[in-house]
């Protein structure tokens, strides 16, 4: 006869009422655990966020001498871009190089002064290079020499951050170490309640898993109410989790946005993408948790 | 059919709970072990539901042998065995009629079935009428009718008491006893396990009489003396 699963659902309700305050407590402190790990995570997520958009900050300028044709320019474009390290090449005509050198020194009457006594545009085309990875920008340098165009570049500007990513990237590693950590502890702690929980309710139950034995009923319909109990506390604290800290990014959004600007928007649009994964994955990873705990428990306790 | 073949328990180091043990119990008996305390009654019961194993010996039970039954096979074995004890072990939380209605819904009885036969044995039992009270307000002969019910709503085909009258006052003895006759007209083969001279005097059925652990005496409704 195939036990009804509705009547196992109910009894594992009893021992949620039964020990109300247990379960409620029990709850909170999974929910304490669930908000830490997601703060720590958006921590990880912000130090990862500003290191890449200090990464796209880096390009090669490449200034070709003022009498190089567009053709020329546009050539050497498609020739930087067949190389394998190049993830995009941009166009700045002399034009747009100009009206940015003045936009960019406005505040300088003396340089304005001697720019506007020049009857043609000094400046020549330039191209922007960007690489696939930061750390391909040597590659792309030394190639830079080699390529056909090289006689008609007046100069190059490399802007090295290296040494900021470099730093950035040590804190990142350090949050995430940290964090891991800080993860591990408080894994441990919701699962030690849980277990602890699962542990009183078998006391409390003892009498009753006395006459369920005596009557004949299976090792599996005493068992898992249990399991089902552990289960319910993790979709609650899990749900309960989600709800707030969605509500907190929604409320911190327009301030992380004022304070972080670019880094700001990744931040957003990283959980905005991986919403299911981050919370679908705390679900999954509470769920086995708390059944391994409530296993461990019953292994321990439950003598049937 | 019951049949225990030569079955010996030891609880360690070297204590002799029975030895060499062979009875056979016929479909439909109502057999009184008797003893004093420490004669081994107790073991037996545990070995008859396969709460322990012998540790010589086979048990064998409507030709099953549960000496060898798997762990999983146990609660197979208790649906057919209905226990009563001394303690009653009701819950207190659930009335009389949850509290027979439990044991069939713990082993996967449907809602309707459990309804009709809750109400047929508390029939039998006469508590139809304190269906919804708790045990706390029940009278100790209330409560082990109450226990009784809980058996038969598993339809077993032995009902094993052990010390079902320790708590309960004359009167209250005799309508127990009368209730077991009543099982066991019913086809149930019955064991009662006791002390109590009297009730098995008065029951006028077979007697097992047990000392340290060896049967000593087998009597067809004969007198018996402790």
């Amino acid at each position: 006869m195939a036990f009804p699963l509705i009547r196992l659902i109910k009894f594992s309700f009893k021992d949620f009422r039964r020990n109300v305050w247990l379960s409620i407590i029990t709850i909170i402190v999974i929910i304490l655990a669930l908000l830490s790990v997601n703060f720590l995570l958006t921590l990880n997520v912000l130090a990862n966020t500003a290191v890449k958009s200090v990464q796209d900050k880096i390009d090669i300028s490449v200034y070709f001498k003022p009498q190089t044709s567009e053709g020329l320019v546009k050539a050497a474009r498609e020739e930087l871009l067949a190389l394998p390290q190049v993830k995009d090449v941009s166009y700045v005509s002399n034009e747009e190089a100009l009206s940015n050198f003045k936009k960019r020194h406005q505040d300088n009457p003396l340089l304005m002064e001697s720019l506007g006594e020049l009857a043609e545009n000094p400046l020549g085309h330039a191209l922007v290079v960007t690489a696939k990875d930061p750390a391909d920008y040597s590659a792309i340098l030394s190639a830079l020499d080699k390529v056909n165009f090289s006689d008609s570049v007046q100069s190059k500007n490399y802007n090295d951050y290296q040494q900021i990513i470099a730093k950035l990237n040590q804190i990142a590693d350090k949050v995430n170490q940290f964090g891991l950590a800080v993860i591990s502890i408080f894994a441990a702690i919701a699962a030690l309640v849980v277990f602890n929980t699962i542990r009183v309710t078998i006391y409390a139950r003892r009498e009753e898993i006395g006459i369920m034995r005596l009557v004949g009923a299976t090792n599996g319909i005493i068992r898992t109410p249990f399991i089902l109990e552990s289960i319910f506390y993790a979709l609650v604290a899990w749900a309960v989790t989600t709800l707030v800290f969605y509500q907190l990014l929604k409320m911190a959004h327009p301030y992380l946005m004022a304070l972080l600007g670019e880094t700001g928007t990744g931040f957003a649009d990283y959980f905005r993408g991986n919403f299911s994964l981050v919370f679908g994955g705390q679900l999954l990873a509470l769920i086995l948790l708390n059944i391994l705990s409530s296993v461990f428990a019953i292994r321990k306790y439950l003598k049937v | 059919m019951i049949t225990f073949h030569q079955v010996t328990k030891i609880y360690p180091p070297d204590t002799y709970a029975l030895k060499n043990v062979n009875l056979h119990i016929e479909d439909g008996e109502f057999v009184s072990i008797v003893g004093k305390s420490g004669a081994g009654k107790t073991t037996l019961t545990r070995l008859l539901i396969a709460e322990e194993k012998p540790s010589e010996g086979r048990i064998v039970i409507g030709g099953w042998d549960i000496t060898s039954a798997k762990y999983g096979e146990v609660p197979l074995l208790r649906r057919q065995i209905g226990i009563i004890f001394q303690d009653f072990k009701l819950l207190p939380q659930k009335t009389v009629f949850e509290n027979v209605a439990f044991a069939m819904e713990v082993c996967g009885a449907p809602a309707q079935t459990i309804e009709e036969v809750v109400s047929k044995v508390l029939k039998i039992v006469g508590l139809e009428n304190r269906a919804d009270r708790f045990p706390q307000c029940l009278s100790g002969g209330e409560q082990q009718r109450a226990v009784i019910a809980r058996s038969l709503a598993q339809r077993p085909k032995i009902l094993i008491a052990d010390e079902p009258t320790g708590n309960l006052d004359r009167v209250n003895t005799l309508e127990i006893i009368n209730l077991l006759k009543k099982v066991n007209d019913l086809g149930t083969t019955v064991i009662l396990v006791t002390h109590n001279q009297e009730m098995v005097n008065l029951i006028k059925r077979r007697v097992v009489t047990l000392d340290s652990g060896l049967i000593v005496g087998d009597r067809e409704k004969s007198d018996y003396k402790l």
